[in-house]
């Protein structure tokens, strides 16, 4: 039975002995990242079950689809055509050839949610940096220089768990405004607080290890500790994180620019079109239905991707 | 103990304070709150003794000051919008809300934590792995996706039920659901992984070796100790309902708070967005720090030094 305790507090005495309880990561003897080593890992790949497989080849796809948009929609996906609005998708009857049907200005929907799907992509990706650089930065200064501060830092993940964070964002979008750079920042800073927490973690374990101790002592300064000793052993946990992160803030960002608060017209995410798509769906549901297709596709095969890979990484993330 | 209450007191009123600050800080960087009120401008004069009115001419530590008198005194601003104090739009629409997540709340730990449990004690079978499959559906699909199928299938196709507003009890059915499919999911999966953790301890094997029949191994060793870790969780399902009334409010056109905060956003009215940020704080704070206390009282070796 773990004796859990109610929320994370900062060690009392935060010196140069870190609590090692605190974290449970990996196998004891073992630096938390060797788990998963180069060739090891594509084993692990190979013998994942093939709904694992099923997951990787979609993403596979959309990543195709995202990155070479221009190539791959069959129309423009701006061009309008007054003359076949709202067309019902050609797999269900439809005349026109559009294959997820036309828009309320017959533009052609699948061609839009290519295009969309690379916005919504992109904007998750540079948030998922975003808030994984501020994150493990602050988690390793945290760790490493322990002190105040850690306890300041600390107080701040607290703070920042203590409240709802779509109330942040809609108050940040509310004071900045809704452009494109405030969108990816607010989404970016949304989940720094775990990195943040799982780096400390991760630094507290991995700094008791010898070849931490003999870096020390040969007179390695903080900052070549953390680069060369330090981040390279605590990669696998991030990329865990990452992978179950990447979900998470493309959700935020599509149920932002559903509520017409994110992105904003003339570009479309893949939220944004179900926003505009509400309109009509009692006459065309393909409108909303095809972008949130996409969008549970997209979320469904990561976070089942990340749920794997923390199995076979065994990192515990709280 | 006692000081273990105490120490978690000071740190909920510190966090509201904290959220108070911010939001103030946030809402001066705007800029002139006058200009969102006249946006066509105004002539100097009446805009100097319109500032002088509003206290806005004295610097910002001096304003924070009287800022924070006035919330003392229970007067928590005036809606630029509407003209109308905010405590008051707030007070009118905070029953819809209350109902709303309540009853979603409910829902979800009476079909979430049985789901749990027949998620670990059938692992292995198919049973098993279907309800945990729904489980996970309900964790990954956004709630305005879910919230716009339902209302696609049983308003639009079906015509089962109504899609907006809130006047009888068939409007409550749509909304209750998607609200609690996210609550749900959340709270299957946690009972599941601590009842799993629990079944794998000594103290079970024990129990089954001394001949205890199966139902009470189950129900009175098993249950009662993985329910320890998921109240936590419970407490954690507040924010989660929060965020989740703030967009199903706006889907179902639901008149309660979540639906006034995203129109504030919108129309940039701050003293609403302000008032509300501090109700919601308030809210999560207050649940946290009881739900702190609740679980100290019935696990006595969680350790109360700290």
């Amino acid at each position: 039975m773990k004796t859990i305790v109610p929320s994370p507090e900062p060690p009392a005495e935060a010196t140069c002995t870190p609590e090692i309880e605190e974290v449970a990561l990996g196998p004891s003897n073992l630096p938390p990242g060797a788990a998963v080593r180069g060739g090891r890992f594509f084993d692990r790949v190979k013998s994942a079950p093939p709904s694992i497989h099923l997951c990787l080849a979609l993403m596979l796809l959309m990543a195709i689809a995202a990155v070479a948009a221009p190539w791959v929609a069959p129309f423009d996906p701006n061009q309008s055509n007054v003359l076949q609005r709202n067309a019902p998708p050609s797999w269900m009857g439809g005349k026109s050839g559009h294959l997820l049907g036309t828009d309320q200005l017959g533009r052609d929907v699948l061609s839009r949610c290519i295009y969309a799907l690379r916005v919504s992509v992109g904007i998750a990706l540079l948030g998922v940096a975003i808030g994984c650089m501020i994150g493990v930065l602050t988690g390793v200064l945290s760790g490493l220089l322990g002190g105040w501060t850690d306890r300041i830092i600390m107080m701040i993940v607290d703070f920042q768990l203590s409240i709802p964070f779509l109330l942040i964002v809609l108050v940040g979008i509310a004071v900045f405004g809704t452009s494109m750079a405030v969108l990816i920042v607010l989404v970016g800073t949304a989940h720094w607080e775990t990195y943040a927490r799982l780096t400390r973690g991760q630094v507290l374990t991995v700094r008791e290890f010898q070849f931490v101790e003999a870096a020390v002592a040969l007179g390695a300064t903080t900052l070549r500790i953390a680069r060369r000793h330090i981040l390279p052993n605590i990669a696998s946990p991030i990329i865990v994180l990452v992978t179950l992160n990447f979900p998470s803030i493309l959700l935020l960002e599509s149920s932002l620019s559903f509520l017409g608060i994110g992105v904003q017209p003339p570009t479309a995410s893949l939220g944004r079109m179900v926003g505009e798509g509400r309109d009509y769906m009692m006459s065309a549901w393909w409108l909303v239905m095809s972008p949130a297709a996409f969008i549970v596709v997209v979320t469904l095969c990561m976070q089942l991707i990340g749920d794997w890979l923390r199995d076979v990484i065994d990192v515990r993330l709280t | 103990m006692l000081k273990f209450i105490a120490w978690r007191f000071g740190r909920a009123v510190l966090t509201v304070l904290a959220v108070t600050v911010a939001v103030f800080l946030a809402a001066r960087l705007t800029g002139n709150p006058l200009e969102m009120m006249y946006p066509e401008g105004l002539p100097p004069d009446q805009e100097e003794r319109l500032l002088a009115e509003y206290g806005l001419d004295k610097p910002i530590p001096v304003q924070f000051l009287r800022y924070v008198r006035e919330l003392s005194q229970g007067n928590f601003g005036v809606s630029l919008r509407e003209k109308r104090p905010v405590a008051e739009m707030f007070a009118e629409d905070i029953g819809a809300t209350l109902k709303l997540a309540g009853l979603a709340f409910l829902v979800s730990v009476a079909f979430g934590i049985p789901i749990g449990m027949v998620g670990a004690l059938k692992r292995r079978s198919g049973t098993g792995r279907f309800v945990m499959s729904i489980a996970f559906l309900g964790y990954a699909v956004p709630h305005f996706i879910i919230a716009l199928s339902l209302i696609l299938v049983f308003a639009f196709y079906l015509h089962w039920l109504p899609s907006t507003g809130n006047a009888t009890v068939w409007h409550y059915v749509l909304p209750t659901v998607t609200l609690a499919a996210h609550r749900f999911a959340s709270i299957a999966r946690h009972t599941r992984s601590s009842l799993l953790d629990v079944l794998s301890q000594d103290f079970m094997r024990t129990a089954r070796a001394k001949g205890l029949e199966e139902r009470v191994v189950i129900f009175k060793h098993a249950l009662r100790n993985s329910l320890i870790p998921v109240i936590t969780i419970l407490g954690l399902q507040v924010t989660g309902l929060i965020n989740g009334s703030i967009i199903i409010e706006t889907v179902f056109a639901w008149p309660g708070i979540g639906r006034l905060f995203v129109g504030a956003v919108l129309k940039r009215d701050f003293p609403v967005l302000q008032f509300g940020v501090l109700c919601f704080a308030a809210i999560v704070v207050l649940v946290n720090f009881l739900v702190d206390i609740f679980y100290v009282v019935i696990d006595p070796r969680i350790r109360t030094d700290a």
